[in-house]
């Protein structure tokens, strides 16, 4: 059974007994990002009875729940999750979302944080300081986090410097690789094999597990901007974070 | 108190109900595979259910029990022994001498869940003693148990109450919950489904496939997600998916036709077709198969799951109650 | 040690209380009191191995406790009322059967209270000779459950 909400036009859809689908639309767009952005934000500030957790994707917002504790007598636990959704989903407006906060990350390229510097230049009959050039001027929109901890899906890579996954990925990426892959360019928060085209490295740690609040530097909607720095200058980053 | 490992198991992991709140930065559950075991495990000993215990699995380890620990067994049935003698499950035990804890071959299911009375003493990562192994989080130091490693217990919660002496080591109650899930290696086991949000991108052939078929669980099958082998699923036509999220048992198919029903581990997204959903129900059942088990699915409506898990739920609340009575009364002597 | 008013007074308060059932034991004494179905408190033992006929109201509780193990042919009586189950694991084999040896510890069967599974004991060395429930049957505290041939010792 499922639930159309023309205003916002939103389906609702089961992932289960567990859980409802919201689709806000099919594609990566910006205008179809922000109604997710809006209404993530407000799931943030507003709960209900037996709510565990939701999960932010490209179009599509998911709200966990446990049926047993959302039931009531006379309803199905599907319909009244749908029920208090469809409320919520009334009082939130696409535009209602928190300005996006803009994230810079600072990368050093090329040498041996980017090995494929070099290819992905060659690739599009450029030099490798056109290709960061392009990637540095370049505003990104984060999607969603997701396939690894706080690893971002970023839209808005220059078509100019867009390459093809390495045919054979690559056993382990250091975490902290910036790269690009098809479309899309993105950085690895941790360690984990993976077949995109390294460019560079980032120090900042993306991923801080002791931080409850705030156990990933980047969040859905967040704005980001690489900045290129030098050697020099990721070694200092290093060294100030083992003195914390 | 504390348990020492004199051999680790093939893969013994501290595991909660899970990680909560933090799927929406990527950050993946984790979690015990068959979390009624866990929480039934919980119960007996006097436990919270979100308590972490261990989750043993198919080869066991060899455990150093301290003289008054209290601790039960659950889940699937790994022949455990105290100094050659069979260790009861499903209830709480006592032990009386130091001693060692061994496990044998699996007799039923594939995961056996160690818990103890106070839980183990390791460090919440946010909000959960799960370890998750990729990404070294949690648990006993973001791994899986080895040699030598000593696990600190917190106090116990319960007392001995009538139980029976029943040899030098341990003592027991009469008591114990029955339990009616876990499969044996040698049938086939039938997981329910609800229909997944791709269905009906699927061919009427695979889906007559997928509701008809044996499959059986390959030796790519793990705590991520079990690969099936069988009858290759395929769509209709084409589709352009893009990421959504995913939720435990989701049936995902990704081009190659053979299906993969995610797991306590899974990633938090995926951009492949869900043909199905196994009903919450049936998730402790699935925790319980390894490599080789052969399954088959059969579907339900979202209704009748909701009803399956409402009721079994209320079983688990109805025994919680005659869990405590019992620990409570017996050992108010 | 309790006197026979202070076990009254504890029973009334049992009584009058939410508790379902009771346990005391005193030395080698032991009574337990179960509340049946109308709320009315009822005593059983918690030695199984005779065969309990009557329903022993509270005015009756001056006397000795204890039951008393008889000679020659003994009755293994259900503990609690409930539901009771032949085998271990809902579908496993029968735990035992006519004919069978039985030591004290041996599990003879399994009655269900509030969902848990207790199992009887024998508590009594001999011989399986009647099995007188069968699986799924709801039992009553005290009603016979296996006759057993003790061991002469």
């Amino acid at each position: 059974m499922d639930m159309k909400k023309e205003v916002l036009k939103t389906e609702l859809l089961p992932l289960g007994e567990g859980a409802v689908l919201i689709e806000f639309g099919r594609e990566i767009q910006p205008e179809i990002h922000r109604k997710v952005k809006a209404f993530s934000d407000y799931l943030e500030r507003h709960s209900f009875p037996g709510f565990l957790e939701y999960v932010a994707a490209f179009s599509s917002v998911t709200v966990f729940y446990d049926p047993f504790l959302v039931n009531r007598k006379d309803e199905r636990p599907f319909q009244t999750v749908c029920r208090i959704l469809l409320a919520m989903l009334d009082v939130v407006q696409a535009g209602d979302e928190k300005s996006a906060d803009i994230v810079e990350i600072p990368v050093c390229y090329g040498g041996e944080f980017g090995p494929d510097l070099e290819f992905v230049a060659k690739h599009h009959g450029l030099t490798e300081e056109n290709v960061i050039e392009l990637h540095t001027q370049g505003e990104y929109l984060v999607y969603m986090i997701g396939f690894a901890p706080g690893f971002p899906y970023l839209g808005g890579l220059s078509e100019q410097i867009a390459t093809p996954r390495r045919s054979s990925p690559r056993l382990v990426i250091p975490a902290g690789s910036v790269g690009i892959a098809g479309s899309q360019t993105g950085v690895y928060p941790i360690e984990t094999p993976g077949g995109w085209q390294l460019i560079g490295r980032t120090p900042l740690p993306l991923f801080q597990p002791q931080n409850m609040s705030r156990p990933t530097l980047l969040q859905a909607g967040n704005l980001i901007r690489f900045r290129a720095i030098s050697l020099e200058e990721y070694q200092s980053y290093q060294e100030v974070s083992v003195c914390r | 108190m504390q348990i020492k490992v004199a051999r680790p198991g093939l893969l013994t992991t501290i595991q909660d109900l899970g990680r909560r709140g933090y799927q929406k930065y990527g950050i993946i559950a984790s979690g015990a595979m068959d979390n009624w075991a866990l929480r039934i495990g919980n119960a007996v000993v006097g436990n919270k259910p979100e308590e972490a215990g261990l989750e043993i699995t198919m080869s066991g380890p060899v455990l150093e029990l301290p003289a008054g620990l209290f601790f039960s067994l659950t889940g699937g049935d790994l022949k455990a022994e105290i100094e050659g003698i069979a260790v009861p499950m499903w209830r709480p035990i006592h032990i009386k001498k130091k001693c060692q804890l061994r496990f044998g071959r699996p007799i039923l299911g594939c995961r056996s869940y160690m818990t103890v009375s106070g839980g183990f003493d390791v460090a919440k990562v946010m909000g959960s003693k799960s370890t998750y192994l990729r990404a070294a989080l949690g648990g006993f130091q973001g791994r899986s148990l080895q040699k030598d490693d000593i696990l600190p217990i917190g106090t116990s919660l319960i007392r001995e109450g009538k139980w029976r002496e029943r040899n030098a080591f341990f003592s027991a109650p009469c008591w114990y919950v029955p339990q009616y899930y876990v499969p044996s290696s040698k049938e086939t086991v039938t997981l329910r489904y609800t229909v997944g949000g791709q269905w009906n991108a699927f061919s009427k052939r695979s889906q007559q496939d997928f509701s008809a078929a044996v499959f059986s669980l390959s030796n790519q099958s793990d705590r991520m997600g079990y690969r099936l082998s069988g009858p290759k699923l395929m769509l209709k036509d084409s589709l352009e998916m893009i990421s959504e999220a995913v939720a435990f048992g989701s049936v995902q198919v990704p081009p190659d036709g053979n299906p993969i029903i995610l797991m306590a581990d899974r990633q938090t997204a995926g951009g492949y077709p869900k043909i199905g959903q196994i009903i919450l129900a049936d998730l402790p059942k699935t925790g319980q198969l390894a490599p080789g088990s052969k399954v088959c699915f059969s579907e339900v409506s979202l209704q009748e799951a909701e009803i399956l898990y409402l009721e079994q739920e209320k079983k688990y609340r109805d025994l919680l109650r005659s869990i405590a009575w019992n620990l409570l009364l017996r050992a108010e002597a | 040690m309790f006197t026979v008013e202070d076990l009254r007074e504890i029973i009334e308060m049992v009584e009058k209380s939410s508790l379902q059932s009771f346990e005391l034991e005193q030395g080698s004494e032991k009574l337990r009191m179960t509340k049946a179905a109308n709320g009315s408190l009822v005593k059983e033992s918690q030695s199984f191995a005779d065969e309990i006929n009557n329903k022993v109201e509270i005015k009756s509780l001056g006397n000795k406790v204890v039951e008393r193990d008889e000679e020659g042919i003994n009755v293994i009586a259900s503990p609690m009322v409930g539901t009771f189950y032949a085998a271990a694991e809902p579908g496993g084999e029968a735990l035992v059967k006519v004919g069978q040896k039985v030591t004290a510890g041996s599990v003879v069967g399994i009655v269900e209270v509030m969902k848990l599974f207790n199992e009887i004991e024998a508590e009594i060395a001999g011989v399986i000779t009647d099995v007188l429930v069968k699986d799924g049957d709801f039992v009553e505290y005290g009603q016979p459950l296996f006759r057993v041939c003790a061991e002469k010792s």
